[in-house]
Parts: structure tokens; C-alpha cells; sequence
């Protein structure tokens, strides 16, 4: 355990529950050193239900584990409780996308000021292997044997789409970038969107890319990743970077009735 | 003088800091934790203190300490 896991991490919950070769410890990881940076007591966190809402349980700060899809319309409520929080909700691609698609566009529609971060590994981990909202095209799933019929969804051009201020897109082959990307977007006023596209060795690994080993994910995920963003994207291939930053869309506030 | 310490109840055997390490200082290992996972060994001489396996490590196992 080195020195910020001592520092930030809670003891009695260690070792992590994440399997071997898994994103979203990295993502830990980085959240851990912006919170490092910018003091870890200016931050709640929220999380749903799956393998990637785990990720702030393991810090020792204010963190809300709430229903499945649900953790944005807590994360709304806390904002407006406690406007001089940082609010930041880690959300797996089921958990926003799936049962929590509905939230999560109109979060970014009102530009309410906290930051989400979609964890996407492709597919239902937690569950065994199912078909996501993620899931490529034609790729082979516990639930789609003969491979998945339906077009996968594109996270960042919805976010877009809905109204974000702030759209991202990293992977965790990128660890200094990420940290970066999560430090900008909680620094930037208004509804901050990054999907981190992440390994799963157990599920999406097995399943989707043909093989379990970490490292072999892990540089697949290096290779397929684009940082030049006029350079075209070809197959599997996807940008990372920040996509979209504007600050001319108002802020959601809380209302103060009865007064002038 | 770097020293890259391993922690042993941390370490999953994952090798996400073999893949990682820019200067191959750390090879996949045959020593076995008490969980049963191969922990990665280094060879510090190579290190050049990027800290990028800290960075990537899951489960913060890695510390690299520069002395001097």
C-alpha cells in the first residue's frame, strides 16, 4: 500500500473487490490523486449499482451508494443541498446508459454543475457477461450467442446531444491523461460528462476481445485508442480527449422562493 | 537510489505495471503471495522515477520511494 492509499483509502474494506486487471482500480486510483490535489473534503460522491459503482466506496470520504441507475438524481438533490460540494458520480455503462438513460439526459439537459463519470467496459459485468447499451455490433455476449443484433450506443454524441458542457472521453491505458480529464471536469461549471473506457479481463475480455489477460486488454485498449481528433477512426477504434467544452449555457440553481 | 517496494497484501499479480513500465524494470515474477497471485519483480537500476506504474496500479501496491 503506498503512501495516498494509506492516506485516502478505507482500511477495514481492503482489498478492493475488483478483479485482477480490472479499469476501474486505476480509475481509484486517479480520482485519489485529483482529490489529493484539491482536498478530499471539498468532495461527495455518489455511485448506482454495478462493479464501477464500487469505486468511491474504498475512499474514506461522504460517498451515497444508491439504487441501480439512480445515482444522478441523488447527486441533483446533493448539489442542491450542498452547493459548494464537489459532486461526482462514478456510473457504470448499464447503470447510466441502461436503467439510468432517462436521468441522465436530463441531468445534462438542466446543466446541473456535477460531474459524471461513465465507466464503460462494454458489457454487464457484475451480472455474468449480458448484452449492454454498450455492446458492439456483432460481438458475441452470454446473452447473444449467435452475436448482438443491435448498434451500440454512442455515449459522448448523446451527452452532447442532451446538453452537457463538458464531454469527455478517456480509457484507463491513459492513466496521467484521465486524472487530468477528471480534474478539468470537475473545475468546469455545468453538467461534466467522461466516459472511461476500461478493461474487464473476467467478462468483455473473454467475450468481446478473446482474451482475459490484463495486459493484452490493456494494450489493445492503448492501440485502439486515437488521441489526434482529425485523424479518422477506423473499425473498433475510438477518440479520446475532450470533446466538447462550452460555458454558454446557464447553470442550474436552486430557487429561493418568497424573497426578492 | 530508487527502491520500488511491492506490497504483498496488496498485489493481485495483474502485471497492468509490466505492460506499463516504459523502461521494462519490472517483469512478471515467480514469487506467490499469500492470496496465490505471481507478484511482479523489479530490477531498480533501470528506473527512472515516472511513477507511471504507481499511477496505473489497481490496487496501489507499488511505491517507488527515491532516496538521495
Amino acid at each position: 500500500m503506498n503512501s495516498l492509499g494509506e492516506k485516502y483509502l478505507r482500511k477495514s474494506s481492503l482489498p478492493t473487490l475488483f478483479c485482477p486487471g480490472c479499469g476501474n482500480g486505476t480509475i481509484l486510483n486517479a480520482m485519489v490523486r485529483v482529490a489529493d490535489k484539491m482536498g478530499l473534503e471539498n468532495f461527495s460522491f455518489v455511485s448506482g449499482i454495478g462493479c464501477s459503482s464500487w469505486i468511491p466506496v474504498f475512499i474514506n470520504s461522504d460517498v451515497l451508494h444508491t439504487l441501480h441507475g439512480r445515482a444522478i438524481p441523488v447527486a441533483t438533490g446533493l448539489k442542491m443541498a450542498q452547493p459548494n460540494k464537489h459532486v461526482v458520480v462514478f456510473s457504470g455503462d448499464g447503470d447510466c446508459l441502461g436503467i439510468g438513460g432517462n436521468h441522465f439526459i436530463h441531468a445534462a439537459r438542466r446543466n446541473i454543475d456535477i460531474t459524471v463519470v461513465m465507466i464503460n467496459n462494454y458489457i454487464y459485468g457484475m451480472t455474468g457477461g449480458q448484452v449492454a447499451p454498450t455492446t458492439p455490433h456483432h460481438v458475441t455476449t452470454k446473452t447473444t450467442p449467435y452475436g448482438n443484433p443491435e448498434s451500440p450506443f454512442d455515449a459522448c454524441v448523446l451527452a452532447s446531444a442532451a446538453g452537457a458542457t463538458f464531454v469527455a472521453r478517456q480509457t484507463t491505458a491513459y492513466p496521467a491523461q484521465l486524472q487530468k480529464c477528471i480534474e478539468q471536469a470537475i473545475q468546469h461549471k455545468g453538467f461534466s460528462y467522461i466516459e472511461v473506457i476500461t478493461q474487464c479481463p473476467t467478462q468483455a475480455g473473454r467475450n468481446i476481445f478473446g482474451s482475459g489477460d490484463p495486459t493484452f486488454l490493456y494494450n489493445e485498449l492503448k492501440r485502439r485508442a486515437v488521441i489526434n481528433p482529425n485523424q479518422p477512426i477506423q473499425g473498433n477504434e475510438f477518440h479520446i480527449g475532450i470533446i466538447l467544452e462550452r460555458d454558454d449555457k446557464e447553470v442550474f440553481k436552486p430557487m429561493t422562493v418568497g424573497e426578492e | 537510489m530508487v527502491k520500488i517496494i511491492i506490497d504483498p497484501q496488496a498485489c493481485k499479480g495483474c502485471n497492468l505495471c509490466v505492460a506499463e513500465c516504459p523502461k521494462h524494470v519490472l517483469s512478471p515474477g515467480k514469487t506467490r503471495t499469500s492470496k496465490g497471485y505471481h507478484m511482479p519483480e523489479a530490477n531498480e537500476i533501470e528506473c527512472v522515477v515516472c511513477r507511471s506504474c504507481e499511477r496505473v496500479c489497481p490496487d496501489f501496491a507499488i511505491s517507488v520511494i527515491k532516496e538521495g
